[in-house]
């Protein structure tokens, strides 16, 4: 069963600008591309970086520590030295403009 | 034959260029630390003698820092220089930055300040656990969306260890790409991904000579971080800063550099304004070299670290070196190509 946790106001993410929050005890990884928001798993699958910290670019987000490359809506590795996709949680935003990211 | 064997003098150290590569590039892949800036022959820092063979500047390379006089003497542009066969070259190598890591990172803005209608200063942090190590007088890359890079110098002195906030001094181009943009649309919290540090525009430790700092525009950037690391490490030598703009506006630490002459007594501060002063102008007016030339009869003993647009660059090599003396191996530069 998916439990949805508020993160904040839609207007708090903005593009180019990842930010990190917790939803239902994990650390989650916020992106907005345009008009839509994906969040991922705060935690690289390769090394001690945070995804909130990385840079987003044609789609994915690319690791600050070995510029591994991750797609957003799925969380699959799109390029070396990755090789274990992270985890993707669904999105979504509320009639009152809140977001809340999905964790089962 | 492919490629050419290079010695280093006085050093004696050796490296291989391959064919096609300048000899500054062959060098830094060998892990020479040789001073350099541009990488475009207008800063004259990779200047170098050519003592044996072949070292020529290569088709469609500018070498400006340098005169038909000095190429017909020898001398040579290493960012622009290809060797072959086996060639002796004199150069300079540079102290205290051979072994600091290049390194490739994220970093957030954390604030963007308008310190004039035309310069942000600009905040950095890199995430958690990463550092940038670098000595004052160095600058990094950003790197644009489209691979491009643009230079800006670390305007604060790093820690020990490696420093997590990082600060840039970014002048507006209007038309240009990512200036627009920091001027447009860079907002608190977005990402920039940077490399670096890049350059040697450093001072020199081994020296204890007085030191002239001319900057003109954000050339005031790395002359802060100098600033900074000097006081860092106590250095003795007295210190001149010379700083130059058209308005009072373009000198946009003004307040900070007069609160640190009056602070150290080793600082003295001399800004000058060529375009027009306030009737009320308590500095000097004109260029920032001729002020230096006004106050210094005799160089010969002095060093001059000289940053900001190339005209200025090249204006203060010419005639501190011509008319006052100034050994050109004790005049060091860091030209930011577009004026700055
Ligand atoms: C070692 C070094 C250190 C530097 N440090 C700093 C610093 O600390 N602070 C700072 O503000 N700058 C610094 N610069 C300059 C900086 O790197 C950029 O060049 C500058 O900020 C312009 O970038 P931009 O993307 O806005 O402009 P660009 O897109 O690169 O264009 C620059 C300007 O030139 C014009 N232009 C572009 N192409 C042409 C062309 N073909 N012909 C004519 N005009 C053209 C554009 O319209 C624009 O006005 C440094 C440069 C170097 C080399
Ligand atoms: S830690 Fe993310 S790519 Fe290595
Ligand atoms: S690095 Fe060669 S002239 Fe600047």
């Amino acid at each position: 069963m998916t439990t949805w946790h508020d993160v904040g106001a839609e207007a708090d993410f903005e593009d180019g600008c990842p930010a990190a929050v917790e939803a239902g005890g994990k650390p989650v990884a916020i992106f907005r591309v345009e008009h839509e928001l994906f969040a991922l798993h705060d935690l690289c699958t390769h090394g001690a970086a945070r995804l909130s910290d990385g840079f987003v670019e044609d789609g994915c987000v690319e690791c600050p520590l070995h510029q591994g490359l991750f797609d957003l809506r799925t969380g699959a590795v799109r390029s070396a030295p990755l090789t274990e996709a992270v985890r993707s949680y669904p999105v979504r935003i509320t009639d009152t403009g809140r977001v809340e990211v999905g964790v089962t | 034959m492919s490629g050419a064997a290079v010695t280093l003098l006085p050093s004696g150290r050796q490296f291989v260029v391959a064919d096609g590569e300048t000899v500054l590039d062959a060098a830094l892949r060998a892990g020479i630390a040789l001073p350099y800036q541009c990488r475009s022959g207008e800063c004259g820092n990779c200047r170098s003698q050519c003592v044996a063979g072949q070292l020529e500047h290569r088709p469609g390379s500018t070498p400006t820092a340098l005169t038909a006089d000095d190429i017909t003497g020898g001398a040579r542009l290493l960012c622009c220089a290809t060797a072959s066969g086996t060639v002796t070259l004199e150069c300079r190598e540079v102290d205290g930055i051979a072994g600091i890591p290049l390194r490739r990172a994220t970093a957030r803005v954390t604030a963007i300040e308008r310190a004039a209608d035309d310069i942000a200063v600009l905040s950095l942090e890199l995430p958690d656990g990463q550092a940038l190590e670098y000595r004052a007088g160095q600058y990094l890359e950003v790197i644009l969306r489209d691979r491009s890079r643009r230079s800006y110098s670390m305007a604060t002195a790093a820690v020990t260890g490696g420093t997590r906030r990082l600060e840039l001094h970014v002048r507006h181009r209007p038309g240009g790409t990512f200036t627009d943009h920091v001027f447009g649309k860079l907002k608190v919290r977005e990402m920039l991904r940077i490399e670096g540090p890049f350059g040697t525009f450093c001072l020199d430790d081994r020296s204890d000579k007085p030191i002239l700092l001319l900057a003109t525009g954000t050339g005031f950037a790395p002359v802060q971080a100098i600033l900074e690391e000097a006081w860092q490490q106590n250095l003795q030598r007295p210190i001149t800063l010379y700083w130059g703009g058209r308005t009072p506006a373009d000198l946009y630490r003004d307040a900070d550099c007069r609160r640190w002459a009056a602070e150290r007594p080793g600082l003295r501060y001399v800004p000058v304004l060529s375009g027009d002063a306030p009737d009320n102008w308590d500095g000097r007016r004109g260029r920032v070299q001729q002020a230096v030339l006004d106050d210094h009869p005799d160089l010969t003993g002095h060093e001059v670290y000289a940053c900001g647009s190339s005209a200025m660059i090249d204006a203060a090599r010419s005639t501190l070196c011509s008319e006052r003396g100034l050994p050109t191996s004790a005049f060091f530069a860091d030209a930011f190509i577009a004026s700055a």
